[in-house]
């Protein structure tokens, strides 16, 4: 038998105790910066007692460097001007292969939604180009009608444009996969168009300052230029990652040459055609028209020098959405692209709708006024209007994420002040937003879409899954508006817009109160 | 924040309270003040051993609940069953009784497994060989740790069928073996034989070295799994393998070399916190892990690599199907199907099968090796230098290997992790990412560095905690639950694009 002094069996016990004494203690220690780390308060009580540690609110505006959002508006209008007057649509060639004529048939809304709508608030009722033209043009438009979102990471590879677009195609007709660029390292990611791309060069606009400077003022807002060595290719091929994609009826691919260059097209890897291109400063198209296209591809025989490639649109007649997401960008990014440029697309594609999504990366833990930041975001509706004319602008709120905290994760306190001054902007400027934090909070929340394998562990971003949940809550509720304007078109009354004190109170398709609204992003 | 009392105690209701999404883990503050209140009663009968016994069963079978609800009566449903065939066997004088009462053990063990555990795997399995729809999933919980509890259980009736165990005569002193909670949810495996023996010593005797041997594995067990696990896998590991093609081979590279530091931090340093909770109350267990990455053979890594499983399979899967006796293609087979089905012991999917299949064919391969080269050594410690260096390099890659198939969600993982790995290197980002995730890798340095620290320093610093005096070991393990608080509670490191 061991001697009493050498069993421990008690000193367990007091060891414990004091262990728990010495950590109780600790939890009374209040979060600090030591060195310039943070020590968070080590709260061992955390599953019973919480301590308000918020930081104090600091009237200071959120911290970004407001000078890479700086931009000229007149100059802008000007440089419009000047390179697209009088207005050229540059399509180079139209190859028609046994074209199907037949106009887009006509299109219904999807009655079938029963899931609870975030509705879009339309602060633009007043514009003649705002969310009611576009509504129109998805119900009776007989042509394509596109819409263009631009985003960051939130969106990259496709990630919720894919479901929208889905949805989109589904009820008002269309296919393909819409906008895909000539080459970047991020194409193998993208799972809803397969592209191999040989001998280009690719320049990001968020990397500009490592663009050779002749390239630096020839971006899209794809957000890529791709340069190309003799023989340099680009195949794109339609996948059955989602329904419609493969569906597609036109191919078009935009390109800058300004000297005389000539290139090859092969459609479904059989019909091959090589075209002579005389040198142009502006952006042109050859667009490609056949029943079905699998394949398209690209390449540039000669005549590379100053040859820039662009990307290829994949759709067909009906509803195109065209995903322009650029990482690590909070829409300064627009402002660096060339807005001739964006209009001569815009003039060759004719965007019906801007979407959006930004401000992730903006948001900081315990900063609750973004002010300066909703100031950009005014710019950048009017920067869009520029370029785009004729499309709705709608904000998308940003998305719902969560931070760490002692009692493990917690929504950030900063999105629904951050929502505000979205919501706070697009009202400013006449254009229409969207919550979409509110649309994830229907979902679950971040917490929620984690869990459930929705979105990565950094609680920020989404995947595909994820993306699939807000991409139809987005759809309906587009949908829901279409649907209202439909209704409404059918009786023939007025068609008011949706207006954020109303949202709860009232079904969409009554008259609404156009009572003045007091927006006050302190107080979201 | 002061809250009311009421809502307060609503809250400890709760948090007592089962709750299948928040199990009841050694590294919770909840643990901690449970294991506090347990200790006192337990020392103060630390020379009652039957109400001792009681105490600690009904603290086990509680630890359980808090995981697994009502499914703690499994636990006890399990004891009953064989406590009755193992007595059933050792009373029976013909052998084939005694064999039926094995083979009953054994149907009922892994009948509990096999429909806990393996019936969606199979109904999927069904599914992809007769269509889609041909049979139905269930909605069936799986029991924590059933894994663990049904081979220890396996363990006592064969053991006593071949005649190496006498079983016990109290169910009581059986139940307490299956149920003892340091090992009760994973692991180590501990046979019957080596802890039946301890579980009526009287009075309980914690030794020093006892006492500071305990507090040296929570130290490094809880620096490994809530520290180094936690923060690796949250903040790197597990964003590359969801979405490989947003990395460069050389991350997607890192990610598989960190999932391999991750899973042996996570597995051997909660086997490190059962061993030293183990010891504080005064049981023995056997060392389960033994710096796996030094093997320098895939043989010696079965070897150091969760040795509580590895022997278990040996001794009563390997063995039972004739082991080497039977010639050297059938010793391959053999190995084979041991490892096969060692792989799906470690979850119900086709990639932990092909896991299995991958170690069953490098041991194999090595045991046809050793066989055929001469010189050929099982282990490193037996060979020259370069050699040894050389074999680490080559077993640790093909571990790694072996673990991206493991880990991955599906194939089409793997398929992508190799092809950025083989295809899109990037080595001119590597300086950028190590920046970028300066954390992250300081974290896997540093637990590499550990892992293949000599084993003379390991000794020394093992040491130096065991015989420091209680107050410091106290304020060691303060300051470790302090660094997991703050790693548990720090900002999450953001997605870093590197590509371009």
């Amino acid at each position: 038998m061991a001697k009493k002094s050498e069993n421990y069996t008690f000193n367990g016990w007091i060891a414990a105790a004091a262990l728990v004494g010495v950590l109780v203690a600790v939890s009374f220690i209040p979060p600090r910066t030591l060195g310039g780390v943070k020590i968070r308060r080590a709260n061992i009580l955390s599953d019973i007692f919480d301590f308000d540690d918020t930081p104090a609110r600091s009237p200071e505006s959120a911290v970004f460097n407001e000078e890479e959002f700086q931009v000229d508006m007149t100059e802008v209008a000007e440089r419009i001007d000047a390179d697209t007057l009088p207005p050229r649509v540059q399509t180079l060639f139209e190859w028609e292969i046994g074209r199907d004529t037949t106009l887009r048939a006509e299109v219904l809304p999807d009655t079938a939604c029963t899931r609870r709508i975030v509705a879009i608030e339309e602060y633009d009722s007043l514009r003649p180009d705002g969310m009611r033209a576009f509504y129109d043009t998805v119900l009776l438009a007989r042509r394509p009608v596109r819409i263009a979102v631009l985003g960051d990471s939130f969106i990259e590879g496709d990630i919720l444009t894919a479901d929208l677009r889905e949805r989109l195609q589904e009820t008002y007709g269309g296919g393909g996969t819409g906008f895909a660029p000539m080459a970047s390292p991020l194409t193998a990611f993208r799972r809803t168009v397969k592209t191999v791309s040989k001998g280009w060069t690719s320049y990001n606009i968020m990397q500009r300052k490592k663009t050779p400077q002749t390239l630096r003022d020839k971006f899209y807002v794809s957000g890529w230029v791709c340069q190309p060595v003799e023989g340099a290719s680009t195949r794109w091929e339609t996948t059955a990652y989602r329904r419609k994609l493969d569906e597609c009826s036109c191919g078009r691919i935009f390109f800058l040459s300004p000297d005389s260059s000539r290139i090859e097209v092969t459609v479904n890897d059989s019909l091959r055609r090589e075209f002579s291109v005389e040198g142009d400063p502006s952006v042109r198209q050859i667009a490609v028209r056949a029943p079905r296209i699998g394949s398209l591809a690209f390449r540039v025989v000669s005549g590379t020098r100053g040859f820039i490639g662009y990307g290829a649109v994949l759709e067909s007649d009906g509803v195109s959405v065209d995903n322009y997401s650029i990482r690590s960008n909070n829409g300064q990014a627009m402002f660096w692209t060339n807005p001739s440029i964006d209009a001569q697309i815009d003039a060759m594609l004719d965007y019906d709708l801007v979407i959006l999504q930004y401000g992730l990366n903006i948001m900081q833990n315990g900063v609750y006024n973004y002010t300066n930041y909703a100031a950009q975001i005014e710019k950048m509706v009017t920067f869009v209007r520029e370029c785009f004319p004729g499309a709705a602008v709608l904000v998308m709120g940003v998305s719902d994420r969560s931070v760490r905290t002692d009692a493990g994760f917690a929504p950030m306190a900063a999105v629904p002040y951050m929502t505000a001054y979205q919501r706070l902007a697009a009202s400013n400027v006449q254009a229409a937003f969207w919550p979409t934090a509110d649309a994830m909070h229907n979902l679950g929340g971040m917490g929620h879409f984690v869990r459930s394998g929705w979105a990565g562990k950094d609680f920020t971003h989404i995947n595909y899954s994820g993306g699939r949940r807000i991409g139809r809550a987005l759809f309906d509720a587009l949908n829901d508006r279409i649907r209202a304007a439909h209704e409404l078109r059918r009786r023939r009354v007025c068609f008011d817009p949706v207006l954020p004190d109303s949202l709860h109170l009232k079904p969409l398709r009554d008259p609404l109160i156009l009572a003045p609204i007091h927006l006050n992003p302190m107080m979201p | 924040m002061m809250l009311a009392a009421d809502t307060i105690t609503a809250r400890i209701a709760g948090l007592l309270a089962y709750d299948a999404s928040s199990p009841l883990i050694f590294s919770s503050g909840l643990f901690l003040f449970l294991f506090t209140g347990f200790l006192l009663f337990y020392a103060a009968l630390h020379r009652t051993p039957t109400a001792r016994i009681v105490y600690v069963i009904l603290f086990s079978l509680y630890f359980y609940y808090k995981s697994s609800g009502i499914y703690f009566l499994l636990l006890i449903f399990a004891a009953a069953s064989d406590y009755l065939i193992a007595r059933g066997i050792c009373r029976a004088d013909r052998r084939w009784i005694r064999r039926l009462l094995v083979l009953l053990s054994v149907a009922v063990n892994l009948g509990m497994l096999g429909y806990f555990k393996y019936t969606n795997f199979l109904v999927d399995m069904g599914n992809r060989l007769f269509g889609q729809g041909f049979l139905e999933f269930q909605n069936i919980f799986l029991p924590v740790g059933i894994s663990f509890f049904v081979f220890q259980s396996m363990s006592y009736t064969i053991d006593i069928y071949r005649g190496q165990l006498r079983p016990l005569d109290r169910w009581i002193d059986y139940l307490f073996y299956l149920s003892f909670f340091p090992q009760l949810v994973a692991g180590p495996i501990v046979r019957a034989r080596d802890f039946i023996p301890q579980i009526r010593s009287n009075p309980v005797v914690v030794t020093r070295e006892m006492f500071g041997t305990g507090v040296f594995l929570i130290l490094t067990g809880l620096f490994k799994k809530a520290v180094i696990s936690d923060f690796i896998s949250l903040n790197f590991v597990d964003r590359v393998f969801d979405e490989p093609l947003l990395y460069t081979g050389f991350e997607c590279l890192m990610g598989i070399y960190g999932y391999a530091l991750q899973i042996y931090c996570d597995f051997s340093g909660y086997s490190d916190m059962a061993i030293g909770i183990a010891l504080l109350l005064g049981f023995r267990f056997p060392k389960n892990f033994d710096a796996p990455y030094k093997s320098a053979t895939i043989t010696e890594f079965w070897r150091r690599w969760h040795i509580s499983l590895s022997s278990w399979l040996r001794d009563y899967l390997y063995i039972s199907l004739g082991g080497n006796r039977k010639g050297r293609v059938r010793t391959y087979f053999n190995l084979m199907v041991t490892m096969v089905l060692g792989g799906l012991w470690h979850g119900a999917a086709l990639r932990f099968v092909l896991w299995g299949g991958i170690h069953g064919m490098a041991l194999a391969l090595h045991k046809l090796w050793l066989s055929v080269v001469p010189g050929a050594k099982a282990a490193g410690s037996e060979m020259k230098r370069g050699w040894r260096i050389a074999g680490i390099f080559l077993t640790f890659n093909l571990v790694c290997f072996s673990w991206l198939m493991f880990r991955a969600e599906s194939m089409q993982t793997v398929t992508l992790m190799l092809h950025q790995i083989f295809f899109d290197f990037n080595a001119p980002v590597i300086p950028q990412v190590l920046t970028g995730y300066t954390a992250v890798f300081a974290f896997i340095a540093a637990g590499y560095a550990l892992h293949f620290v000599p084993a003379r320093i390991d000794e020394r610093i093992r040491s130096g905690v065991t015989q420091a005096p209680m107050a410091l070991q106290v304020l060691l393990m303060a300051a470790m639950i302090w660094s997991v608080m703050q790693i548990k509670s720090s900002d999450i490191q953001p997605f870093i694009y590197f590509q371009f």
